[in-house]
């Protein structure tokens, strides 16, 4: 393309870097904040309780009781007790029998372990429609959104293989930092949050590119088993260690569930994440029990037992197959939930890192492209795209994102179509966002944002305080970790978006035509205080 | 590419164009087909070698993708491109009989 390979590569990796950025960061900042999705739901519903003092074997009968009056005949029952990470409370889902139409249909309830009835809780989209954003988008039938964000996430490893070919020292930059250098300084950030976190970078991304393999390379094992879809589903099931099984047809009761859970506390002591049922009430019925994440594996040993008589059949430990171990290593990396509390800030901060970069990267693109400062250079209007696009989004986004929290405590309680609501405020504040540096100056566009984010974020233990019955000293005088600590993390957030704005509005004086002259990298010392 | 034909505009684009058609259409079909081959070549079990090349295709569609934009010429690319698909499929089919004759 151009006349040396590093020079083709630059311009490989600036365009494939640019052209989807604006999504990247969207992605990066949903799945980050995927790292906190359950406690984010919490966060979301804070009419709930925290599950004291219940044993097993209620939340089981509980659990079974209402199951068997909702989804009698389902093809499959799921009862997560409460009192972990991922479930807080019990949890149970059902899926129907495939029809002649389609996948059955299914449902999800949370339940209150004492009068099994579902929780009364506002109705919300919760942090887990912020985390399946990053890999689903929104507003899109789930295939296309699935097939655009592996597209980007392609474009992102294609520019991460690309940077690394055109860094040449790696090492010796890393170390590099020239402030008020104006391009040089936007560069040097930019180097040195992808080389601090290169090893998170490639694996989150190619980890990325694992999840929507088959969709997207489906040739490979298609071709292998000469085109049949069948041969190969039934290959990948029994390599995946899943249980296959078809209804006899011949009702029998199903056996007690207690004393499973029993028999799998006794292999593993008390950590079991959930109990499925496959085929209630049928004389094939399954009963699959499995444990707690605590390895980095996606798989998850689990016990199987015959449905009807409890007997013990098999016991899964681990995968036996090389590539299997592999990829499901990869996808249980790239979702952490193997992950503890202190593991998990690493993601989360190594996930803002990788937001950073993207962020510093399209700066960088605007601002070695400006117009000279004294010359009479008209920006071109793709140039303006850009520069817009940026604002509305590495500015812009963060505010949506506190809107929608916001939304979330002010919007009335029993309003209809509440969650599809919050996410609607988050949207038409981002729209918002994009459209506004289209109407005031770059510098204007990029300080009013960065303040609003600041107020957005510092406001929000306040609205917590004025809207639910609890703020933040409580929670820390109660030491209660997950509502302070989604307070202290907006103000944290709140503080640098406001010493960001504070640092632009020093640094970059305005022009005389009010036009860019100068965007000290300065403004970012906060980012690069965080890298060291 | 020399200087001269990098000053014109129009010919720039349609270099760009050809290209993003290219590790769009033609190297997307290469890492499919180039991972096929891969998934008859390794000598493992065959569900095992289907999941490693599978794992690979990414890997080899960003190599695929980095060749078309770093080689010189648009001749040489449209013609490698071509090899490498034809070698690839034919290759793959080619095993694909052996195996189910055997």
């Amino acid at each position: 393309m151009k006349d040396t390979f590093r020079q083709s590569m630059t311009w490989l990796h600036t365009w494939a870097g640019l052209v989807f950025c604006w999504i990247l960061y969207f992605m990066f900042i949903t799945g980050t904040l995927g790292y906190f999705d359950t406690e984010i739901d919490r966060w979301m519903q804070p009419e709930l309780r925290t599950v004291e003092n219940i044993t097993l074997a209620q939340s089981i009968d509980t659990a079974r009781a209402r199951l068997e009056s909702e989804a009698p005949g389902a093809e499959r029952w799921l009862i997560s007790p409460p009192g972990n990470r991922e479930t807080p409370q019990l949890n149970i889902f059902w899926q129907q029998p495939r029809t002649e139409a389609g996948a059955g249909e299914r449902g999800e309830q949370m339940l209150d372990v004492h009068s099994g009835e579902p929780l009364a809780a506002r109705e919300t989209a919760g942090g887990q429609t912020l985390y399946r954003m990053h890999y689903l988008l929104h507003y899109l039938p789930r295939d296309v959104g699935y097939r655009i964000v592996g597209v980007i996430t392609l474009l992102m490893f294609v520019g991460l293989i690309t940077g690394i070919v055109i860094h040449k020292n790696i090492f010796k930059d890393f170390f590099t930092f020239r402030p008020g250098r104006r391009k040089r300084s936007w560069l040097d950030i930019h180097n040195l949050l992808s080389v601090a976190t290169l090893p998170f970078q490639l694996m989150i991304t190619y980890s990325g590119l694992v999840f929507v393999i088959t969709l997207w390379m489906p040739l490979v094992g298609f071709s292998s088993y000469g085109f049949d879809a069948g041969k190969l589903r039934a290959a990948l099931t029994e390599i995946a260690g899943q249980v296959q099984v078809e209804p006899a047809g011949t009702p029998a009761p199903l056996g007690s569930l207690t004393a499973m859970a029993d028999t799998a506390v006794e292999h593993w002591g008390d950590s079991i994440r959930s109990i499925e049922v496959k085929w209630p009430g049928d004389a094939n019925a399954r009963v699959i029990i499995r444990k707690s994440p605590q390895s980095i594996s996606r798989f998850r040993e689990q016990l199987v037992f015959d449905g009807v008589s409890g007997e013990l059949l098999e016991a899964k430990t681990a995968e036996t197959n090389a590539p299997q171990a592999v990829a499901n290593s990869l996808i249980g990396l790239h979702e952490g939930l193997f992950a503890g509390p202190l593991l998990r800030w690493l993601y989360f901060v190594s996930g803002l890192l990788g937001a950073g970069m993207v962020a510093t990267g399209a700066i960088y693109w605007v601002v070695k492209r400006r117009p000279k400062p004294g010359r009479e250079a008209v920006a071109s209007a793709g140039h303006r795209l850009v520069e817009c696009l940026n604002v509305g989004t590495i500015a812009g986004l963060p505010v949506a994102i506190a809107a929608y929290f916001w939304a979330n405590r002010l919007l009335p309680v029993d309003m209809a179509g509440r969650a599809d609501w919050e996410i609607h405020v988050l949207f038409m504040v981002w729209l918002a966002a994009l459209i506004h540096p289209r109407l005031r100056s770059l510098r204007t566009a990029w300080i009013e944002q960065l303040w609003l984010g600041a107020a957005a974020f510092t406001l929000l233990p306040l609205v917590n305080a004025a809207t639910t019955d609890g703020h933040l000293l409580q929670s820390l005088a109660a030491g209660d970790w997950l509502f302070a600590g989604f307070d202290l993390t907006a103000l944290a957030t709140g503080l640098l978006l406001g010493i960001a704005a504070w640092q632009l509005g020093r640094h970059w004086q305005p022009g005389p035509k009010s036009e860019p002259v100068v965007l000290p990298a300065a403004t970012l010392a906060t980012r690069r205080d965080i890298t060291r | 590419m020399s200087a001269k034909t990098e000053e014109n505009a129009g010919r720039r684009a349609w270099h760009i164009f050809a290209r993003v058609f290219a590790a769009v259409v033609l190297g997307y079909l290469v890492a499919n087909t180039g991972s096929v081959l891969l998934g008859f070549l390794l000598p493992l079990p065959k569900v095992d070698s289907v999941l490693t090349a599978s794992l690979l295709s990414f890997a080899i569609y960003t190599a695929v993708i980095m060749w078309i934009f770093a080689v010189k010429t648009l001749r040489k690319m449209w013609l490698g491109l071509c090899l490498a698909l034809v070698v690839t499929s034919l290759g793959a089919w080619l095993l694909y009989l052996l195996e189910t004759a055997a």
